[in-house]
């Protein structure tokens, strides 16, 4: 394409895709399907910020939810862009994206932006069966467990050569490696921060600990949204209402609701 | 049933278990994917011959039609006046031999939300009774009535949303029905099934991952244990065989004078083989079954703790040679394996492509691979935080030396003829990747053609000497199987939508036929009214338009499509 006609064209739908949505008077989100606690079966975090995202501009909320690919350029293409070949998608605007300098790189058809929270690694312990903690090294021998094909999983199958390898045990999702940890059939499990949250409600016998892996984002990434490049008119939108969420507080009762403490970037 | 002994050479609507046997020396009938269950492709008709060739012409074509067109990678099956043919999207034709004219079609519902990974082909269907049987992409098995469409069973065979998907063609093996189950990288466990063919009813499931628990079926579909696959952690450690991969997504063949069914297996998971040290059986094997039992009579692996995305769900094509019943495998990995049908020992391997890089060779006494260990790329967990890795060129790429395309046996010429791509691929740990929403250690990798000039190769290969005896090149990948006749031909299709015929001896180019589209499925012929027919499906697609890298300047001026053509000698 020639940047020239590209910019020439891009002057009408700015308006043309917001317009289109007013008047359809509903807003497609794409959110993650079995991903709790940001959206499972239609509940949780993300598709409470959908129904708030949507009832702001004015709209009412069409609710997508899709099953993850082999990694984010997948999603993007599928759920924002272009549509999946099935026939299912693009949606107006997908959550629960990383904001991501090199995924923006890689991913020039969409605007990703509006960083709503900050997700972390952490480990969570059985204080019990763990009284005593001093990071990695404490966790040689212990029963772990994890959601497969997570980076959870891969630093610690890979951890000194695998040494802790054993001792991990692996599951579909960190919701039911969490439930495994409740029912004591684990001494700790790694996941995300708010995954471990949601499901131990601050509950003191299940202390979380930050982990220094050699390839684990010390300071965790930044989860957004993303539009089609040149819907900037809704983009625009779409940060104004999460502003507005963020100043009433309505984001960190979402969240809240939850069990999760929200992480301003 | 009652039938079916009698019934051996006759055409009724009904197909038998001897019919089924007989498959490949019937020429009135193609009832199985392979051209027979052995899969070797061949049909001794030579009314269409090297000196005849010339001469061939459409006798009618077909559109599969509807707004979606994809890959159409699927053989078309031929009985009593009808081609039943599949089509992307989980649709099934039934057309009339005599005049292309539909009698009716199949569309399957598909749900939102199912996750092909390599486009939403089929590769075909099976004839049973009076049943015409295929897979979905949502993990179902159809019987349809040949007659009038209508189902007349239809059963779940796994979960969509965990990842499971079906498109390969069933197999019919001792009158029961073989299946396996596609699925990408999220924690599918490869399986063969058998069912009743005439009502869906499960008899046995198999898993293909050492550590998981076998069952048989009981009349009121209650399961009975029928021992673990292998033993527990013996390949595996930890908890990795929980999610070990191995899918079985081409299905199987099968060998009535073994008795055995050979299944092809995929690679293992995760990626990283840095993670699961050991063999990780039966990934990236080829396994062979009591189609009965579903027990496990012996296994070959073809690569051994895959690190490369070698998965060896190609096709184990039974043949004899100095007496003894043997089988070929083209395999991902570059490497053609010659193994003993009845025992799975390993006779020959031989590279089949330019350049390997993963191993130097495969040990004929230990069945090993002689390992390259500098070719292995390294452990994403390893490094600094937000570096990359260095980089790693492998050969051949995680596409293979072969994939899904079949090749045939000539009985006539003892050669296998295999549809070959020559490419590579650098692979790298990247600083961080993103997966469902959250960071991840991935690879990235760019695919690249080894040769400025082609990509595909045609190779007749000779199993005794490992020799390549000729090749016909061709600019873009290859990914249409191949067919050969009594005629002492080769019929294969190309991307750039030509179906080819060469001379089966010395691969000269006899005849080719601009389709429309480009051709990523497998040719078959059958004769009728002292006429043989030859027919192919085109319709571009399959995982190479998907996966592109610099092999997309070669193939992304292709346009999709969706037919299927019939040709015959001119005047016939």
């Amino acid at each position: 394409m020639t940047m020239l006609v590209g910019l020439l064209a891009l002057a009408l739908p700015v308006r043309a895709e917001w317009q289109r949505i007013s008047e359809a008077g509903s807003l497609k989100v794409a959110v993650y399907e079995g991903f709790a606690p940001f959206s499972d079966h239609g509940k949780g975090i993300d598709v409470a910020l959908a129904r708030a995202l949507a009832t702001r501009l004015g709209l009412k909320l069409n609710l997508l939810p899709f099953p993850a690919g082999e990694n984010l350029n997948d999603d993007l293409r599928n759920m924002v862009w272009k549509g999946h070949y099935l026939g299912y998608g693009p949606a107006d605007v997908m959550l629960h994206v990383p904001v991501d300098r090199a995924l923006m790189a890689a991913n020039d058809k969409v605007e990703i932006f509006a960083p709503y929270h900050v997700e972390t690694v952490r480990l969570v312990r059985d204080a019990q069966a763990m009284p005593d903690f001093d990071g990695i090294a404490s966790l040689a021998g212990r029963r772990i467990g994890v959601e497969q094909i997570s980076i959870a999983a891969m630093v610690l199958l890979g951890e000194g050569g695998g040494r802790l390898r054993d001792g991990v045990r692996i599951f579909p999702t960190a919701a039911q490696a969490l439930e495994e940890l409740k029912a004591g059939g684990l001494d700790a499990v790694l996941a995300n921060r708010s995954e471990i949250e949601a499901a131990v409600r601050g509950d003191p016998r299940y202390p979380l600990e930050p982990l220094a892996f050699e390839r684990l984002p010390r300071n965790g990434w930044a989860i957004g949204m993303a539009v089609r490049k040149d819907d900037t008119e809704l983009a625009r939108r779409l940060q104004a209402a999460l502003n507005e969420l963020v100043a009433s507080g309505e984001l960190r009762d979402i969240f809240a609701a939850h069990g999760v403490t929200v992480a301003r970037p | 049933m009652l039938l079916g002994a009698t019934a051996l050479g006759a055409h009724g609507a009904s197909v038998t278990n001897a019919m089924v046997d007989n498959d490949a020396k019937d020429t009135a009938d193609v009832l199985s994917f392979g051209m027979g269950t052995q899969g070797q492709r061949y049909s001794p008709l030579n009314q269409i011959n090297t000196a005849t060739v010339a001469r061939l012409v459409p006798a009618w074509s077909f559109s599969f039609g509807g707004e979606k067109q994809r890959g159409q990678e699927s053989q078309p099956l031929i009985h009593n006046g009808k081609m039943f043919v599949t089509a992307s999207y989980s649709r099934l034709f039934a057309i009339d031999l005599k005049t292309g004219n539909k009698l009716w079609k199949y569309e399957h519902r598909l749900p939102e939300g199912i996750m092909p990974c390599c486009d939403v082909v089929n590769r075909g269907a099976a004839l049973y009774d009076n049943l015409v049987i295929f897979g979905t992409l949502d993990a179902q098995l159809v019987a349809l009535d040949q007659e009038t469409g209508k189902v007349v069973w239809k059963e779940k065979v796994d979960d969509y949303a965990a990842g499971y998907s079906m498109t390969a063609a069933p197999l019919i093996a001792k009158g029961v029905l073989l299946t396996g189950v596609s699925g990408g990288e999220f924690g599918v466990v490869g399986r063969v099934e058998a069912r009743n063919p005439k009502t869906g009813d499960l008899l046995w499931s198999r898993p293909m991952v050492e550590g998981h628990m076998g069952h048989r079926y009981d009349k009121d579909g209650n399961a009975i244990e029928t021992g673990v696959t292998g033993t527990v952690n013996k390949t595996w450690p930890g908890d990795l065989w929980k999610t070990g991969g191995a899918s079985t997504w081409m299905g199987g063949t099968y060998d009535a004078s073994t008795g055995l069914a050979y299944f092809g297996t995929g690679n293992p998971a995760p990626w990283n083989s840095h993670l699961r040290p050991g063999d990780n059986l039966y990934s990236s094997s080829t396994v062979a079954l009591d189609p009965e039992t579903g027990a496990i009579k012996w296994h070959y692996q073809n690569t051994p703790n895959d690190a490369w995305d070698f998965d060896g769900a190609n096709e184990f094509v039974t043949f004899d040679m100095d007496g003894r019943r043997l089988g070929g495998k083209a395999d991902r990995n570059g490497f053609f394996y010659v193994v003993d049908a009845k025992n799975g020992k390993l006779e020959n391997a031989f590279p089949f492509v330019k350049k390997i890089t993963w191993a130097s060779g495969i040990d004929l006494k230990t069945g090993r691979p002689k390992f390259i260990e500098a070719g292995r790329p390294g452990d994403p967990t390893k490094g600094a935080e937000g570096k990359k890795g260095t980089s790693v060129f492998a050969a051949p790429a995680f596409l293979g030396a072969k994939n899904q395309m079949p090749m045939a046996y000539s009985p006539q010429t003892k050669l296998f003829y295999v549809p070959a791509n020559e490419w590579g691929m650098e692979i790298w740990n990247e600083p961080i990747t993103y997966k469902k929403g959250g960071a991840f250690l991935g690879a990235g990798f760019t695919i690249k053609p080894l040769f400025d000039d082609y990509i595909g190769a045609l190779r007749a290969v000779d199993p005794k000497t490992g020799k390549i005896v000729w090749e016909a090149k061709n600019t873009a990948p290859l990914w249409g199987g191949a067919m050969t006749t009594g005629g002492n031909l080769v019929f294969y299709g190309t991307p750039e939508g030509y179906l080819k015929a060469l001379d089966a001896r010395t691969g000269k180019e006899l005849w080719k036929f601009q389709t429309g589209s480009g051709v990523v499925a497998p040719p078959v012929t059958w004769q009728e009214g002292g006429t043989q027919y030859v027919a192919v499906v085109s319709g571009w697609g399959g995982a190479v338009p998907l996966w592109g890298g610099e092999v997309a300047k070669k193939v992304n001026f292709l346009e999709q499509g969706g037919s299927v053509w019939v040709f015959k000698l001119a005047g016939k």
